[in-house]
Order: structure tokens, then sequence, then C-alpha cells
């Protein structure tokens, strides 16, 4: 079983943390976004052989966050698909698809704060609603014909 | 000065069987620069967990790729159990890894085989899909599935294999190794495949280890790193376990990595029918993950290691669950080596990289 290692961490310290990593030569395994309320919660984890270390960050919903792609450019993945999904924002990565990278139908589905996202499914659900009562007045129109 | 021009390559490619695509900035037939594109198969599978309870969600994970099916089943159930305290039945545990490494022996003989259609081998190719017939024939025999297994569960297996058709695997095993030799004769000897593979697509050492790449891709850099060297669950019954390691840094390498890892699977599943332990076969596994419990996990799948996170919430449902995948971790050193690449040898430097998409984007 790998060690189950979280640290929590703030934002002012997460260069510094990052840094360090590289500079032991530890490897970028993971970042992912999660919500925590109308928060989200950024787990960063780092590997070095069997060691195994997990950073969490807590950040506000549209905060800007330094991203760490171009000291692991394997990250470039990662952010991307967090802003994708969650809609958190990496200054200074080393691509930027503005958002597109996964081009999912809802912007930023995974993120519950998301008004896009609730406005979206709502008309969805609203739209899907409309057409099946629609279907039922054909099918009323048929049969009474 | 040369023209730049750029070149579009995928998603659609005839080597390539997975939906990337590339931006190729070409200059004299050389790749300067390469950026890649995705986002045509991404299936919200990870937003699934809000929907479907802790014990369904296995089925979706082995959902999310059709080569490493059984190995996503494996990573995820391992995770749960982390993140509820199971303790695994020791034979349980050895099925697992006994399905898994059959899992890699499919999934490195048909990777062997596109590559030798890729570079216009057919013969090879053929040959290399005859043997991994084999292989889902097994699945078949012990599971009913030959792609989609539904044999691993939170707390161990939903099947047993009895210790006589394991031994009958291992016969079945020991057969299709000496046709095998003479395949991996075929790929490490004949001239026609070195000149397709050998100078392509180079990442040296210290590159593989800046751009975090995993799996057969890091081993063929010389970077010695397998998670089934921590001996976690059934590999911790294994005598002993070395990574297969290359320092060549090339496409020929990473063909040797993974040509001489299927013997290694062969010799893994044969030490573990003769130490597999009698007994139960799951765990009971009760309640629901806490509020606030949190767990990773990482499994060595065909292409590399595979993170898992999970994160419960106190009710069946989970909170989050992640996977990072292999290919995804893979990617920047992907477009590395492509850079300064003939634009001729793209399609095979990608093909010896192996990326999967499906597992990418999940």
């Amino acid at each position: 079983m790998d060690p189950q290692v979280f640290r929590d961490i703030e934002l002012d310290e997460l260069e510094g943390q990052i840094r360090s990593y590289r500079e032991r030569g530890w490897r970028l395994a993971n970042l992912c976004g999660s919500s925590v309320g109308d928060k989200v919660e950024l787990l960063y984890s780092f590997s070095d052989g069997p060691e195994l270390e997990n950073l969490r960050m807590l950040v506000d919903n549209g905060q800007k966050i330094p991203a760490v792609s171009p000291l692991y450019p394997n990250a470039f993945v990662f952010e991307n698909e967090a802003r994708d999904l969650y809609g958190v924002v990496f200054e200074g990565g080393l691509i930027d698809y503005g958002g597109r990278f996964y081009s999912p139908s809802v912007p930023t589905p995974m993120n519950p704060a998301s008004l896009p996202a609730q406005e979206y499914l709502a008309s969805a659900r609203a739209a899907a609603h409309a057409e099946a009562e629609g279907e039922e007045e054909a099918e009323g129109e048929v049969s009474h014909g | 000065m040369a023209e730049r021009t750029v070149i579009p390559f995928g998603p659609q490619h005839p080597v390539l069987p997975e939906p990337v695509h590339l931006d190729l900035v070409i200059e004299d037939e050389r790749v300067i620069e390469a950026i890649p594109q995705i986002g045509f198969i991404h299936r919200g599978l990870e937003k699934l967990v809000q929907k479907l309870d802790y014990q369904s969600f296995v089925s979706v994970t082995e959902r999310i790729c059709g080569i490493c099916a059984f190995g996503h089943s494996l990573g995820y159930s391992e995770t749960i159990e982390v993140l509820m305290g199971v303790e695994v039945p020791p034979r349980a545990e050895v099925l697992r890894v006994i399905w898994h490494e059959l899992s890699r022996i499919h999934s490195h003989l048909l990777w062997l085989g596109l590559l030798a259609d890729g570079f216009g081998f057919e013969n090879l190719f053929m040959q290399c899909w005859r043997l991994r017939e084999r292989v889902l024939g097994i699945f078949e025999q012990t599971t009913g599935g030959r792609v989609i297994l539904n044999a691993c569960n939170v707390g161990g297996v939903n099947r047993d294999i009895s210790n006589e058709d394991l031994r009958g695997i291992v016969l079945i095993l020991d057969a299709m190794r000496d046709e095998y030799q003479v395949l991996l004769k075929t790929f490490l000897k004949d001239r026609s495949v070195a000149n397709r593979l050998r100078g392509i697509g180079i990442l040296p050492k210290e590159k593989a280890r800046e751009y975090g790449v995993v799996g057969p891709f890091a081993r063929a850099s010389g970077i010695a790193e397998d998670i089934r060297s921590f001996g976690y669950g059934g590999y911790g019954l294994l005598h002993a376990f070395e990574p297969i390691l290359s320092e060549e840094c090339d496409g020929y390498a990473r063909c040797k990595v993974r040509a001489e890892e299927v013997l290694q699977s062969m010799d893994i599943v044969a030490e573990l029918v003769e130490k597999i332990p009698d007994g139960a076969l799951s765990a009971k596994v009760k309640g629901s993950p806490a509020a606030g419990s949190r767990a990773v996990s990482r499994l060595e799948q065909p292409r590399g290691e595979c993170f898992y996170y999970a994160k419960g919430n106190g009710t069946k449902y989970l909170e989050r669950f992640r996977i990072r995948t292999p290919s995804s971790d893979n990617l920047a050193g992907m477009v590395h080596t492509l850079q300064g690449c003939d634009l001729a040898d793209v399609p095979m430097n990608i093909l010896t990289i192996d990326p999967c998409v499906s597992c990418t984007e999940r």
C-alpha cells in the first residue's frame, strides 16, 4: 500500500514547496481538483520511488494559481484539465488551451458553484421536458385522428 | 531560410488507433514543434461517482479503456479498500495479480502487433495477435469475458480459478513462450525492424526525469521505476522483481522493454500459481467511506504508473474519484521526442510511446 501522507498548505507556500520537491528530484505524480463547498481543493502529489506525499490547497473559485508546468512539464495536461472541469486558472503554464482542452459541452462541469454549468443543466432539462411534452401531444393527435 | 509549414496529424491516422490531433510545425521535413490537441472522446466518467455507489462504480472503471480494463477495476478497488480499511484475502490478491499480468501480456502483444503493422511487417502483426488470442481465451475461460472481465470487486474478486485451471494456464503460457521467442528474436534482431526503430524519438535519461514519464517509456530511458517492485498486494509473494531497463532511450529500446516484459509477466504468473494460498475470495465490505476520508494508490498498468485518488463524504457515493493515467503523464515527453524528428518518423515515434487517449480523457 502506498503511504498516505497529506499536508495542508496555503497559496503563498506553493511555489517554495514545488521548487523544493523539484530540487530534491521528486516527480509530480498528479495534480487534480475537487470541490469543497463553493471552493476548489487542489491536490499536488509527488513521488520518489515508493515515497509519496500529497499537498492540499484550498482556493477560491476564480482565483489565479501559479502554474507548475514550467518546473514539471507533465503538469500541462493536469492544469488544462482542472481549468476545463473546475474553472481553475493557472498563470504562466506551458500550454494554455483556454478551457478547450477536453472541450466539455458544459463549462466547468465538476464545479458545483459554477453558474454556467447550472444554467446549462437547467436549460437542458427544460428542453428535454418540452420535447417529451411535445412528443406526448403528437402521439395524442395521432390516436385521435 | 526554409519555409515553415503547419501539418495537421490525426485524429484519424492509418498508423495511430487513438484520436489525438497534432499540429506539426515543419521546416525542411523536420518537426520543429508539435502541439497536441485531444478532447474527442471525453466521457466525464469521473463525474459518474456522484451517481453510482462505490461498489457499482467498479463496472464503470473497467470501461475506461478496452486494453487495461481489469487494471482500472483493480486500481479503483485497491483505492477504496485503503479508504475504508478493508483487508483483502491473500488468495484474492494473488488472483488479481494473475489477471493483471495476463492483461499486461495481452496489452503488450497487441501493441507489438500494432507496431509491426506500423512499419509494414504484416506477418509479424498477425503472429503477435495470434498469440494474444490465447490470452483472451484464458480470460474467456476464467471469467466469461474477453475484454470486460468483471472479476474484481471492492474487497476481493468475484470468482475463483481452481488450482488445476491455474496449472493449465501456466501450460498455455509455456507453450506460448516457445513461439513468442521466435517473434522476440525478430523484433530484436531483424534488420528491417531496427531500421525503423533505432534512433527514433530519443529521450535521454535526464530528459525523461524532467518530463516525468512513466512505464516502459521511462524504463527504456534507463529509469528503474516500476510500482510492482514495491511488493504491494500479491507482488509481495514474488521471490524477486527487477524492472526491465534499456539505456538506448529510443524507439527500439521501448520495443525491447515491452517485448521482454511479456516474458517477465509469464514468469510472474508461473511463480504465483506455485505459491497461491487457499482461502476466501472476498472480504465483507460494509458501510460507506467516512466523510473527509481520502486515499491514494498507484498501480503499474501496461503503459506505466497509474495514480488513483478517492475522497469519501459519509455516503455510499464518493465525493471525488480521480485517475491520472500513464498516457496523460507521458504526453509532455511524447511532444518533446517529436521535436527534431523527421516527418516520416512521426507515426512510428508516437506508436512506440503508445498513448492511450481513451484512458487520458476518461
